[in-house]
């Protein structure tokens, strides 16, 4: 056995071509079977094609998207529970006028039944050289406001938790489909063979509809998110399986030396099976994972200046642990603000959206400094947004709190592709519904494809009798969205 | 509202509420948006207004919707070919062919040029066919018996003897089980248990089909209708659980199309291969399944019910244990009806009563974005949502067919609010004949506007209110509408509005046509109430004292479902009707609507018919693929025109009209393809024979598979001694020991090893699993406690444990694992593993824990003990107290359980050591420190006491202190309660660094820090070793 530890392109040659056309709609239509595998070297020698599946033997293998990226990775910083725009990024200062009074028009129906208009309790200031209002929940951060684009007229299919959240990572409110981080990984693989492609991190218990949110469905297992509770702090609590708590790492070695001494005498006799030879690597693998893994969630090996810069508390641990991440090739990361629903503000929404802003600011605003600073800010997408927003209404009978809103929400991009200081769109002058631009989750995830070189019609799998895409039959690019 | 302040009016109203035509306007390339519409739904709003709106049109007559989308000629494609038995081809040689498979296996073979490999030893084959049929490896001892079988029947026999084995069940039924979607939760639901606790019950009844060999017909036919072939005495009461099939896939949150399309896919797809499903929204785009064809099959379902107590399969002895269940039952089930009928009567009197609310909550959701699909929370007393949808449907469909109940309704609700009075007058004055445009208005509601002109759409809603309350006559209050008893026509249009078929409160009884109670419930108030009854008949009939299991079943509604076509999908857009009848692709000429309730059995009986061209084909491949890795059709979920020719097509007929002429018997298929000299081939790669066929479609060589997740694990525990081998009965968690096909199935939360090892999504049926090979797989089989545990139980098993040498036990072990004896560098291998000096012996190893007994001085410890209990974090005695942690650990103040850390010198030389004690000091209510803290002592062996600290609320720093050590000399940190027993949780780290200098120093020197080197039981060379072998290639890639 000589093949390098390293040796997926090497590998690459013994796809089955056929197989890949067949399963992996990857608009080899459009844009030519060589460009979509891009570094994959197709047909080699025939004798070394042996019929194996590319994306069973290899499915993080790094593969070329359809055409030049604008980004690499992706970071998804999900807000769940659905954070109020009216409070952060959408000013609204006719609500001044109609507190605690019936809004001049019906409501919209939302979840529950509001009442009285509600105005903002924060202060709004413009911030950068575009001088878009932020909120002052967001201090820190607006000091990036000029790298933002910010999509005011986001809008959604239904005002309820969970098939909002399914619509918003797997584009579809209720049937099981794929999540975004699952298509991006299938159709990118990952950079990095000692991570996982697709890391999910959130604290404590999961947030509602749990693993659905980053489920791989009908594609293979390897595409799923891999979740890692971030209430821990030691890797061995973070990563399953991790760590061998029965004997030493020497011990392990030796061990696996042995057992690639076996498997290689086993491998020689039945000469060329990519499904032996991958699992041999497989080991291997693992093993410099473990490495790997302990090396990138350690986050006390950053200096002092890092943590200054970051702050303390969980997000700060959470953006810290998602650049080295990203340092390190991982593909798709994406973010839990909490448990359950930590942005559900019904009732006592001064107190409990200034905390949760007040968690995030700091890191955010760190975060994006710190990709900035090591070059990786304009290869990195950076996503941010809830399942959906908030109404202007108020919940009966309290002025404390506001409902669900998927009528026009505020999500904001940044980072890889992403168009300067920008403000898409508009919500009505009572920040109830999308009104001018309006960007549905569809058009969000076609854009989101785009700025990751795929376009999101072409990007398939077949399954069930037909071709299956993220954005089903809808979605458009936002083109002024992109830089 | 003008103002253009508030557009959001002029721009997402007319995206209807309740669409007219709604789906058109997308365009055909957008068609789909409707089904979003469709699965958004999760209060029932659709499935409501859809059966308004099908009454409503009942005037359409019903149409055949015959016409076929595909343009192409189906009709040639060679899945819908009838099946006809070839005949064996001829071949050259003859003297290879052992079944008739093989004769078309060498024909294509020969036709490529190509030959077929050299048969496989016979302990490959076994092992072959023992993970074939068992999904456990072979016995040594059942391996050299067959190599000792020179007999002819030497092969027969093994297979005749795997396939009498109850574990041949258990391994195949996951493979169907793969095809039902089976878990034991439904995924998405409200207010009911998310659990399906009687799952496992048709796990087991696919388990006892297989190893009872029932005839893959009835096999079909009663996993369909089971419940209509039990009532004509054509089934046993425990095939009843067959209807798991139905009924075990995803709850959509209660949404009955959602649940219905799963059926629908489930059926079609897993029985005929084809994909139906796809036909939802317009004609199937390749195959020749017309729209039409899926509503006739959604009437089947939509008039198949699951009722609220489950049946039982067996008859419980009347003991006076299950009376008494069966009495509370009753009860419980009563209080539950009982509740539910009232919220159904409440709803439905106000749908006719509360007539203003509803005109003007109607009147108001029309000027408003759609709101189909949402989940609302309403407070108690507010109009039902759906309810509100009803009308609006109901004042829609009065608008287009110029209703005059409700004529005047509209041009009133047209008017501006500012200006209300006046133009409200203008329109009164278009009653009657005399206008120049006339308003054909009801009589009774003609005269109470002209009586009383309104001056707000609120007085119209009321004076509405009044006219229509008063049609109401006593008789009039029964459910059904006596057409033709009231001579008043005029009074009887009124009355259609309120009680005729499809008025609004016309609602089905919850439980008729699938429909669950949810839309009785719309506010947090009810739907709290609602789970305090049926929580308490859940729970009763899951677990009460006595509850019997009960099959998954289903039953025919009491009325049947008339289907329309659903235009583009949307349950309110109903097209043409369409009846319930099987697919027109297979029925040919013979098409006849079904006829028995809601034709279940007429469509399980079309399914399991011999003349069907597809089902003994589709079952035929699966079979195969679950042999040679690969499959005859590469799709064997699609057999439809995009799918690719079967690589032997005369093969797949053959063994199908074989198949079906043996009495539709699966064991007999194994029989035939395992005993053929193709599946006895060799495995390994052939250069010549990959230039022409890569993909060995040929099979030229018998494919290499790696053991799936399930006879992975099955096969760790079996060779450990440690596999529980009972056979059937309710789920078991994953690292329980029971067979891997018992794993609780949680669609909810598949546990991520399941994914990680391929196993499919439960949401929807999986064809074909996938093969990958990720990094997170081998840390699950390096890393998990699980796998070491197999480890040590294999090496204590008595046959290894016994072995009088180290060459013995390695050989005894390859017997085990591997069925033959290991190569000569593969036992020296072993043997240097196994040695002891193969590594230097880990620093942690130099820490010991346990507890003892403190001298009265507290200078010297008189017993030493070391912890039996490991509990995954902590070392303990079986009191829990003293226990050791990686931190420090709880003290305790009996005198002979002092907690011990203690470390060993493996040199002579000197260390430094220091350390931190600590002490938290929980506070009582008072805000004081509980108790009274604790002692840390210090003693060497040969030097005794060291050192004493005490901490209390606080800490005491242990200074560094250098100290000569000698080799094997102990250091032991003891620390002990004081008098008070409360509290006495402590941290004490400490860190020995060795400062030997000159030549005995070690380099680098050690370095002990007592939180990291803290340990659980340490795993031994053996272990390591048998672990190595258990995660070989060998052992999880049969040749």
């Amino acid at each position: 056995m000589s093949s390098p530890l390293f040796g997926y392109h090497n590998d690459m040659d013994t796809v089955s071509r056929r197989e890949i056309l067949r399963r992996c709609g990857m608009g080899f239509g459009m844009v030519g079977l060589a460009g979509v595998l891009g570094d994959m070297q197709l047909p080699g020698a025939p004798e070394n094609r042996p019929s194996e599946r590319a994306t069973d033997i290899h499915p993080l293998a790094p593969r070329a998207p359809h055409f030049p990226a604008r980004a690499k990775q992706v970071v998804h910083l999900f807000m769940n529970g659905g954070p109020s725009q009216i409070d952060t990024f959408d000013p609204k200062p006719l609500l001044d006028k109609y507190h605690g009074k019936a809004l001049p028009v019906t409501n919209l129906r939302t979840e529950r039944k509001t009442g009285a208009a509600m105005r903002s309790p924060f202060e709004f200031h413009r911030a950068g050289q575009s001088g878009i209002p932020v909120s002052e929940l967001f201090q820190k951060t607006a000091a990036h406001v000029d790298d933002m684009s910010i999509i005011r007229s986001m809008h959604g299919d239904v005002p309820n938790h969970e098939p909002a959240l399914l619509l918003m990572n797997c584009g579809m409110t209720n049937q099981t489909r794929p999540s975004l981080g699952s298509w991006v990984t299938y159709g990118l693989g990952s950079v990095n063979q000692n991570l996982p492609g697709y890391i999910v991190l959130s604290a404590g218990a999961l947030p509602v509809e749990g693993q659905r949110n980053w489920r791989s469905a009908f594609l293979p297992g390897a595409y799923q998110g891999t979740h890692l509770d971030t209430k821990h702090t030691e890797v061995h609590d973070l990563v399953e399986n991790i760590r061998n708590t029965s004997f030493s790492r020497p011990q392990q070695r030796s061990q696996l030396d042995l057992i690639r001494k076996l498997n290689e005498k086993h491998l020689a006799r039945r000469r060329a099976d990519l499904g032996l030879e991958a699992r041999i690597q497989s080991f291997e693998l693992a093993y410099r994972m473990q490495l790997e893994a302990s090396d990138v969630f350690d986050i006390r090996r950053e200096p002092k200046s890092t943590h200054e810069l970051y702050g303390s508390g969980l997000h700060a641990r959470q953006l810290i642990i998602t650049r080295r991440l990203l340092e390190r090739g991982v593909r798709f990361i994406q973010v839990w603000s909490g448990d359950s629903q930590p942005w559900d503000h019904h009732d006592n929404l001064e107190p409990g959206i200034r905390t949760q802003c007040g968690a995030w600011d700091q890191p955010l605003s760190a975060f994006l400094t710190d990709l900035k600073q090591r070059g990786l800010f304009d290869s990195t997408l950076v996503i941010w947004g809830g399942e959906f927003g908030r109404t202007p209404t108020a919940e009966l009978p309290a002025l404390s709190g506001r409902d669900h809103n998927h009528y026009g929400f505020t999500m904001w991009m940044a980072g890889g592709g992403v168009r300067r200081g920008y403000v898409h769109g508009a919500t009505d002058e009572l920040g109830f519904a999308a009104v001018e631009k309006k960007v549905h989750i569809h058009d969000l995830h076609a854009t989101v494809l785009h700025l990751l070189g795929f376009d999101h019609e072409e990007l398939t799998y077949f399954y069930g009798g037909r071709d299956h895409r993220l954005t089903d039959v809808h979605g458009s690019v936002v083109r002024e969205l992109i830089a | 509202m003008s103002s253009p302040l508030f557009r959001y009016h002029k721009d997402t109203v007319g995206r209807c509420a309740i669409p007219r035509r709604c789906g058109l306007e997308f365009g055909l390339v957008d068609c789909r948006r409707s089904i979003i519409l469709v699965v958004m739904n999760r209060g029932f709003a659709l499935l409501l207004v859809a059966l308004a709106l099908v009454v409503l049109c009942s005037g359409q007559t019903p149409g055949a919707n015959a016409a076929s989308s595909a343009e192409n000629n189906w009709q040639e494609h060679w899945a819908f070919q009838p099946l006809e038995k070839p005949d064996v081809p001829r071949v050259d040689d003859a003297g290879w062919c052992r079944t008739a498979v093989d004769r078309f296996v060498l024909s294509e073979l020969a036709a490529a040029g190509l030959g077929p490999s050299a048969a496989a030893d016979r302990r490959t084959w076994i092992r072959r066919a023992t993970f074939n049929l068992r999904g456990l490896p072979p016995t040594p001892e059942e391996v050299s018996r067959f190599l000792e079988d020179r007999s002819p029947d030497a092969f027969p026999h093994v297979v005749n003897r795997l396939l009498s084995e109850p574990q041949y069940g258990e391994r195949w039924a996951r493979y169907w089980l793969d095809v039902a979607r089976y878990a034991d939760t439904k995924g998405g639901s409200i207010f009911v248990k998310r659990d399906y606790p009687f799952a496992y019950t048709y796990r087991d009844y696919v388990i006892e089909a297989l190893n009872d060999d029932k005839p893959f017909d009835r096999f079909v036919r009663e996993q369909i209708a089971a419940d209509r072939l039990h009532a004509i005495g054509e089934a046993d009461a425990r095939s009843l659980r067959a209807m798991g099939f139905l009924t075990v896939g995803m709850h959509f949150m209660g949404d009955p199309h959602n649940v219905i399309d799963d059926r629908i896919d489930v059926v079609t797809r897993g029985f005929l291969g084809l994909t139906v499903a796809c036909a939802r929204c317009h004609d199937h785009k390749s195959d020749p399944i017309p729209i039409g064809d899926y509503y006739s099959l959604y009437g089947v379902f939509a008039s198949t019910a699951e009722p609220s107590i489950l049946p039982l399969y067996e008859q419980p002895p009347p003991t006076e244990e299950y009376q008494s269940f069966e009495k509370e039952f009753e009860a419980r089930v009563k209080k539950m009806e009982e509740y539910i009928g009232k919220k159904y009567t409440e709803v439905v009197e106000g749908a006719r009563t509360r007539i203003a609310e509803y005109l003007l909550a109607a009147h108001d959701a029309e000027t408003r974005p759609s709101t189909q699909g949402f989940m609302f929370v309403a407070s108690p007393g507010d109009p039902n949502p759906y309810v509100i949808i009803r009308w609006q449907a109901h004042l829609r469909h009065a608008l287009e067919t110029e209703d005059p109940v409700f004529a005047a309704w509209h041009a009133f609700a047209e008017l501006p609010e500012d200006d209300f009075a006046t133009r409200a007058k203008e329109i009164v004055g278009r009653f009657g004949g005399r206008s120049d445009r006339p308003l054909k208005v009801h009589p009774h509601v003609a005269r109470a506007f002209i009586e009383n002109p309104p001056s707000s759409l609120a007085e119209v809603a009321q004076t509405y209110e009044k006219v229509m309350l008063a049609a109401q006559t006593p008789e009039g209050s029964s459910l059904i509408v006596m057409w033709g008893l009231l001579d008043a026509v005029n009074y009887e249009a009124l009355r259609r509005s309120l009680y005729g078929r499809g008025s609004p409160a016309d609602l089905p009884p919850p439980g008729v046509a699938g429909l669950s109670a949810l839309w009785l419930l719309p506010d947090r108030q009810a739907q709290g109430e609602y789970s305090a009854v049926l929580g308490p008949v859940e729970d009763w009939q899951e677990s009460g004292p006595g509850a019997p299991p009960r099959a998954m079943g289903v039953v025919n509604a009491a009325v049947s479902v008339e289907p329309f076509i659903f235009l583009r999908g949307n349950p309110s857009t109903p097209g043409e009707r369409v009846p319930r009848q099987f697919l027109g692709a297979l029925s040919g000429e013979r098409r006849e609507p079904f006829r028995e309730g809601s034709g279940r059995l007429e469509l399980a009986r079309a399914i399991g018919d011999a003349e069907n061209p597809l089902t003994a084909r589709v079952i035929v491949n699966r079979v195969w693929m679950h042999h040679f890795g690969e499959p005859l059709v590469r799709t064997p979920a699609d057999f439809g025109l995009r799918s690719d020719p079967p690589s032997h097509p005369q093969l797949l007929d053959w063994l199908a009209s074989s198949f079906i002429e043996s009495g539709w018997s699966i064991k007999w298929l194994h029989r035939e393809i395992l005993l053929s000299a193709a599946y006895r081939q060799r495995s390994d790669h052939r250069a010549d024979a990959a230039v022409v066929d890569p993909e060995n479609r040929l099979l030229w060589k018998m494919n290499r598979v790696r053991l799936d997740f399930e006879a992975t694990r099955d096969s760790l525990l079996a060779v450990a001694g440690a596999l529980d081998g009972r056979v059937g009965g309710p789920s078991a968690e994953v690292l329980e020991k029971r067979r891997s096909v018992y794993t609780r199935v949680n669609r909810h939360e598949l546990p991520g090893l399941l994914r990680t090892f391929d196993f499919p999504s439960p949401d929807a049926l999986s064809p074909q699993r996938a093969e990958t090979t990720v990094a997170p797989q081998a840390l699950f089989l390096m890393n998990h406690p699980f796998i070491v545990e197999c480890a040590s139980r294999l090496l204590a098993l008595p046959e290894v444990a016994g072995a009088e040498t180290e060459d013995a036990r390695i050989d005894r072990l390859y017997a085990l694992l591997f069925q033959r004896a290991p190569e000569a560098d593969e036992r020296a291998w072993g043997r240097t593993f196994l040695s002891p000096s193969a590594l230097p012996r880990p620093l942690y190893l130099d820490w010991k824990f346990g507890y003892g007994k403190l001298d009265s001085a507290g200078g010297r410890l008189e017993s030493f003990t070391e912890f039996p209990h490991w509990s995954g974090s902590s070392w303990q005695t079986a009191e829990k107290r003293p226990l050791l942690d990686s931190g420090g650990g709880l003290a305790s103040v009996e005198p002979d359980a002092a907690v011990v850390r203690r470390w060993s010198s493996r040199f002579d030389g000197r260390i430094e050591v220091s350390g931190l004690l600590r002490h938290e000091g929980k506070k009582d209510d008072k805000g004081k420190p509980e108790g009274d803290g604790v002692r840390g002592v210090l003693l060497s062996s040969r030097q005794g006491l060291i050192g004493e600290w005490d901490a209390h609320a606080g800490t005491a720093p242990n200074d560094a202190q250098l100290l000569d050590v000698h080799k094997d000399e102990t250091l032991d940190f003891v620390v002990v309660g004081k008098d008070d027993a409360s509290d006495d949780r402590f941290e004490w780290t400490v860190t020995i660094l060795e400062k030997t200098a000159g030549s005995a120093a070690h380099n680098p020197p050690g370095e002990w820090h007592s939180q990291r080197d803290f340990r659980g039981p340490q795993a031994d060379a053996a272990v390591q070793y048998v672990q190595a072998l258990l995660l070989l290639n060998e052992f999880v890639f049969p040749d």
